[in-house]
């Protein structure tokens, strides 16, 4: 018994039962040693683990090999390689040992192989397809299948009675509706094998798929039953026995269902505690699945319905609460297990099959159950469809039926049913083995090889795939909505109502329940969205390898390409200025040569692109969270660093962020008139003409990563609080004169010069330090290094300086002493940047996040450290006399610019 | 269970059916008048708003006034309509003959729909305080599924009412609240704020209905006209989207 449970033990952690097993039992084998050996060979220590192992490193071998050749893979679906190479594998072992080994055991599968794969396909079912088609669905699984096997199980009887069938198979009636009731069960296993290769239409997918799932409870019914009744003898079935055969139908599947829901509740409500233990999450995640599994399984429920249920119902609570890197992990080990799984159960499929002592062949039974099977597969499904379209929106034409009748595989589920009979009690259990064993064969080979080109030939319409779009998302929310009211103006409570019944207890009850509140907060569909798309593009974008300075004809992925000034590089941008004439006489001597401008800009990019850390890190030897190595850190940083850059070029029509009612009105007076002044004042300026919008500016959304922050943070807030930086044309903040109050809520701003070139720091007039200074709030210094803010700012300024009038620009100068030119010292136009408030709006909420966390301590010292180099040195050196110069400097190069 | 539901549903329809049987010739018998009217309405301006026309007529009267009218240009068939005009009783409390908006607002689930009141909006077209049977129908009538009921898709005679274009106009113009052909920065703001939940701050929201308008927007006016609307939503199976299987 042990014996036998070791490799069951072994498998699904094939790799470490390897390695562990000889440390178990180290005792275990008796004798003492005679001495001390050198070495000692104790393959039976390690044998089963280290076969299961063994086989599962030649099946993913085996993978590999065929996904040497695409055309091979293209061709020939993967499920049948691996049936022809178990065919080969097992030739080899019966010439070798002269027995047949290596079976495919029912109990393995069942308890082993079968979970994964279906807990892989519950957990990433696209849920809301799969509910829209439930109906249906529901409809070919249950009854579908209830048909096939009776037809199948009289047919053959009918086959048998006509005389078609050789004598020796002695089967009543009742044995082959036991038979059909095996046969007849669409298989999770081979449909996923096939289908996922098949790119076919996500309804039609999700049809075929969801039912071989879903029929698995009619199975293990059908089975249960008809083998209950063929072991008591039909003499002794009475009536109350088939009244409870019916009744277990709905407690088998119902019960399963049921668990499955429990356990994914738990499961919820278990990952909503890990904040701390971030490391278990996937953990878990498989634990209560495969839990959820063997409880149905011994209650004898449906399991396959069960482990359904749980990862259809947990994936959306897990998610929000599990961290990023959590559910990376469980989605690659989930898939990995699937796919061993997979790959282990067809190669054995193909071994089993050469041990030929266990079979025995009628053609008249093999052929009339291929017949059979499909015949009545076909006409099932054609009867059910018409049924079903009577109902239906979409209703499932011609060809949708040709290839759900084809696309009905039978598989491993059928071929271990067939095993686990009993042959004291089913006589002719040999050639229901041999026959199906020809029937998974036939499917899975003759029918996965020809189903891909027979969909290509019917034109069967394909599955496209096309990223999502916010717009999308937005208005597929609105469409909901619309029918939902439709419905209810209508006053029919159909599926929509019901539907968006439920997403409001979700919302209400549900959600709240099981979510972490931080999650729960930053739940949202439409913001998920969004924030994938953000992901995405600066993952493509550093993906391209380029950045903003540097690379030409930005595209964002996920944008439609038009053409945006805004995209272009900034590099590019500086060098076409040099040809702009200087039509402001005052300036003449503070026009730089071309070569000395771009030494300086020169410069700044380097100071800005180049990678420096900033931050310390502890070291971290608690083995309950993974320590970032130093790598990953910069690796982060300079993808932070990437994204936001490419963020910074999105061009987009900003408004107000934070917004302040209390605000001192006379000052805000005070400014408008200011920046009328300023409006007169600067009127001579050469017309800017470079095609840009008025407002340029700049969304840039950071999503710090959860990880880094839930070692840091005590509140659970800011977990997955995505930082915003907003920059603003300062000609709205003009126009909209209530929102320029509103900047003096922003945390903070400073300043932070960048370093300047030599020239820049000997030759005042050279210099245009002002334009380059920079504010930076707490929040921004804490993701990006110091001088990557000014990098950004440059970039942003340069940008800005052309896309909006430097005479409209805002005098909002708050912090800084007053002193004469205090309101327009920050409209030097080179960079708008130095212009900070009006164009870094941080929220107050995160920036007061961003200071409550334990890290800030740091920040605020590092910041104390850069305060001297802040501020006031761009002013002090400015004489009220040259300062009027000097702005006008910095004005005449944003209008050459 | 969905399943049976829906099918439970379909019986019910199937009893008002026999109900309407003696009023008119029946589902089948209608097809042929149906299809004249489809041709006829695909003479008139594809693009006519719902109730801008056939305000004035009164639809108390009779069981169903105007019903070969309203079923021409409806293509609702006779059930539907009949099943349609028992909910427009039933809406209609005070039996005066329209509906006002609290009748609609009366709804308990259209009060928690965040898109409620825009919907109860869209059956008062330009200001209007009622709305009678037909205006009604001529609303619901954009929901009707594309394909007749045998499923055989004609796709040489569009239904004016039920057409991709008028479905996706019908949501349109919930976005579209002053009516000036353009979904502004501002209205999508707005509506994100209804559909997004309350955990959404304002500054994310504020970023969502940028990228949202960037998407679409292709002639950057910043705002997102009707053209635009279309094409960013091509991909999607609005015919089965903006329908609902009952109102065949």
């Amino acid at each position: 018994m042990l014996r036998a449970a070791l490799p069951l033990l072994g498998l699904p952690l094939a790799g470490a039962g390897a390695a562990e097993e000889p440390t178990q039992e180290p005792g275990s084998w008796g004798e003492p040693p005679p001495g001390l050996t050198l070495f000692r060979w104790q393959w039976h220590e390690v044998e089963a683990p280290y076969l299961v192992a063994l086989w599962i490193l030649v099946a993913s071998l085996a993978k590999i090999v065929f996904h040497l050749s695409r055309k091979v893979t293209s061709l020939v679906p993967e499920s049948c390689l691996l049936i022809l190479l178990g065919l080969v594998l097992g030739g080899i072992v019966l010439a070798v040992a002269k027995k047949a080994e290596y079976q495919l055991e029912p109990g393995t599968f069942f308890l082993f192989l079968l979970p994964p794969i279906v807990l892989d396909s519950g957990y990433f079912m696209p849920s809301r397809l799969f509910f829209d088609n439930l109906g249906a669905i529901l409809t070919y699984a249950v009854v579908g299948t209830l048909w096939n096997a009776f037809t199948t199980g009289a047919a053959l009887w009918g086959l048998q009675q006509a005389g078609l069938v050789a004598p020796r198979v002695q089967a009543g009636l009742l044995d082959f509706l036991l038979f059909g009731s095996l046969i007849s069960a669409v298989d999770p296993v081979a449909v996923l094998a096939v289908f996922e290769e098949v790119h076919v239409n996500e309804t039609l997918f999700i049809i075929v798929f969801g039912e071989s799932l879903l029929n698995d409870a009619v199975t293990v019914v059908l089975y249960k039953v008809c083998n209950s009744f063929v072991e008591m003898g039909s003499a002794n079935v009475q009536v109350t026995d088939y009244l409870k055969g019916v009744a277990s139908l709905f407690v088998v599947s119902l019960g399963g269902a049921a668990v499955g829901l429990v356990f994914a509740f738990l499961l919820a409500l278990t990952t909503r505690f890990t904040k701390r233990v971030r490391i278990i999450e996937p953990l878990l995640v498989f634990l209560l699945a495969y839990a959820a599994y063997l409880t149905a399984e011994m209650a004898s429920l449906s399991a396959i319905l069960a482990v359904t249920m749980c990862g259809l119902g947990c994936k959306k609570y897990v998610e929000a609460n599990i961290s990023h890197k959590s559910r990376t992990a469980v989605k690659y080990t989930m898939k990995t297990l699937a796919s061993c799984a997979e790959t282990v159960i067809f190669m054995l499929l193909g071994i089993s099959a050469v041990d030929s002592s266990k079979w025995a062949w009628d053609s008249g039974l093999v052929l009339g159950t291929l017949f059979f099977i499909l015949f009545f597969r076909a006409l099932g499904v054609v009867l059910q469809t018409w049924m079903l379209n009577q109902f239906r929106l979409v209703p499932l034409d011609k060809i949708d039926q040709v290839v759900m009748s084809y696309g009905g595989l039978r598989g491993a589920v059928a071929f271990a049913l067939v095993i686990l009979l009993d042959r004291t009690k089913v006589p002719a259990k040999d050639y229901f083995v041999a026959t199906t064993i020809v029937v998974v064969f036939f499917t899975v080979i003759v029918q996965g090889l020809t189903i891909k080109p027979l969909v290509k030939w019917l034109k069967v319409k394909r599955s496209e795939h096309h990223k999502p779009t916010l717009n999308q998302e937005l208005h597929e929310h609105t469409f909901d909505h619309i029918l939902a009211a439709v419905e209810d103006v209508v006053g029919h409570h159909g599926y929509h109502y019901w539907r968006d019944r439920w997403e409001q207890f979700d919302k209400k009850y549900l959600s709240q329940l099981l979510m972490r509140r931080s999650a729960y907060r930053i739940r949202d569909q439409i913001w998920d969205v969004y924030y994938r798309l953000n992901i995405r593009d600066a993952i493509s974008f550093v993906d391209q390898g380029g950045h903003v300075l540097s690379s030409t004809g930005l595209t964002l992925p996920s944008m439609p390409s038009r053409n945006s000034v805004a995209e272009t590089s900034v590099t590019n941008l500086l060098r076409e200025s040099g040809s702009g004439a200087c039509l402001d006489l005052q300036v003449i001597d503070t026009v730089r040569s071309g070569r000395d401008r771009e030494d300086a800009v020169m410069h700044h990019l380097l100071c800005g692109g180049l990678y420096k850390p900033r931050r310390r890190y502890k070291a971290s030897c608690s083995r309950h969270f993974i320590s970032e190595d130093a790598q990953e850190r910069q690796d982060k940083e300079i993808f932070q660093q990437n994204m936001k850059r490419r963020l910074e070029s999105f061009k987009s029509t900003k408004h107000n962020i934070c917004f302040t009612k209390n605000k001192p009105r006379t000052r805000k007076a005070s400014r408008k008139k200011d920046g009328v002044a300023n409006a007169e004042a600067t009127n001579g300026k050469p017309p800017r003409d470079l095609g840009f919008q008025d407002t340029a500016a700049v969304i840039l959304t950071v999503e710090s990563e959860e990880e880094e922050e839930s070692d840091s943070s005590e509140t659970e807030k800011e977990d997955d609080e995505g930082i915003i930086f907003v920059a603003r044309a300062t000609s709205e903040v003009l126009q909209e004169g209530k929102f320029s109050g509103s900047l003096e809520i922003c945390p903070s701003p400073r300043i932070i010069p960048p370093s300047p070139t030599c020239a820049e720091k000997e030759l005042p007039w050279k210099s245009g330090q002002g334009d380059l200074a920079v504010y930076v709030s707490s929040e921004t210094t804490k993701i990006v290094p110091v001088d990557m803010q000014t990098g950004w700012n440059q970039s942003i300024s340069s940008l800005e300086s052309l896309a909006s009038p430097p005479c409209t620009q805002a005098p909002t100068l708050t912090r800084l002493p007053p002193h004469p030119l205090g309101t327009e010292e920050p409209q030097a136009p080179l960079d708008l940047s130095s212009d900070p408030r009006p164009s870094f709006a941080f929220p107050p909420s995160l920036a007061k996040a961003g200071r409550s966390r334990s890290e800030s301590s740091a920040d605020i010292s590092q910041q104390q450290e850069l305060q001297p180099l802040m501020g006031h040195k761009n002013h002090t050196h400015l004489s009220p006399g040259t300062a009027n110069s000097h702005w006008c400097i910095q004005f005449n190069r944003g209008g050459r610019l | 269970m969905l399943f049976l539901k829906v099918g439970g549903e379909e019986r019910w329809g199937s009893g008002s059916w026999l109900l309407a049987r003696p009023l008119a010739f029946g589902p089948r018998v209608t097809g042929r008048p149906r299809l004249q009217s489809r041709r006829r309405e695909r003479l008139g301006p594809p693009g006519s708003t719902p109730g801008s026309a056939m305000g004035s007529r009164s639809s108390h009267a009779a069981l169903i006034p105007d019903v070969e009218n309203i079923r021409r240009e409806t293509g609702f068939s006779q059930a539907s309509l009949l099943r349609l005009y028992h909910r427009f009783r039933a809406l209609d409390r005070s039996k005066k003959g329209y509906l006002s908006r609290a009748d609609l607002q009366q709804i308990g689930a259209l009060a928690v729909n965040p898109l409620g009141d825009r919907i109860i909006d869209s059956f008062f077209p330009d200001g209007s305080q009622r709305v009678d049977f037909s205006g009604f129908v001529r609303v619901l009538a954009h929901f009707r599924p594309i394909d007749d009921d045998t499923g055989v898709r004609d796709p040489k005679q569009p239904e004016p009412l039920n057409s991709r274009t008028n479905k996706l106009r019908f949501a349109f113009q919930l976005y579209d609240l002053d009516q000036d052909g353009k979904i502004s920065r501002h209205e999508m703001l707005q509506v994100l704020r209804l559909m997004v939940g309350v955990q959404v701050t304002e500054e994310q929201l504020e970023s969502i209905t940028d990228r949202t308008v960037q998407e679409a927007d292709e002639d950057g006016d910043g705002a997102v006209s009707f053209l635009e609307f279309t094409k960013s939503l091509e991909k999607m199976d609005i015919e089965q989207k903006m329908s609902i299987r009952i109102l065949k």
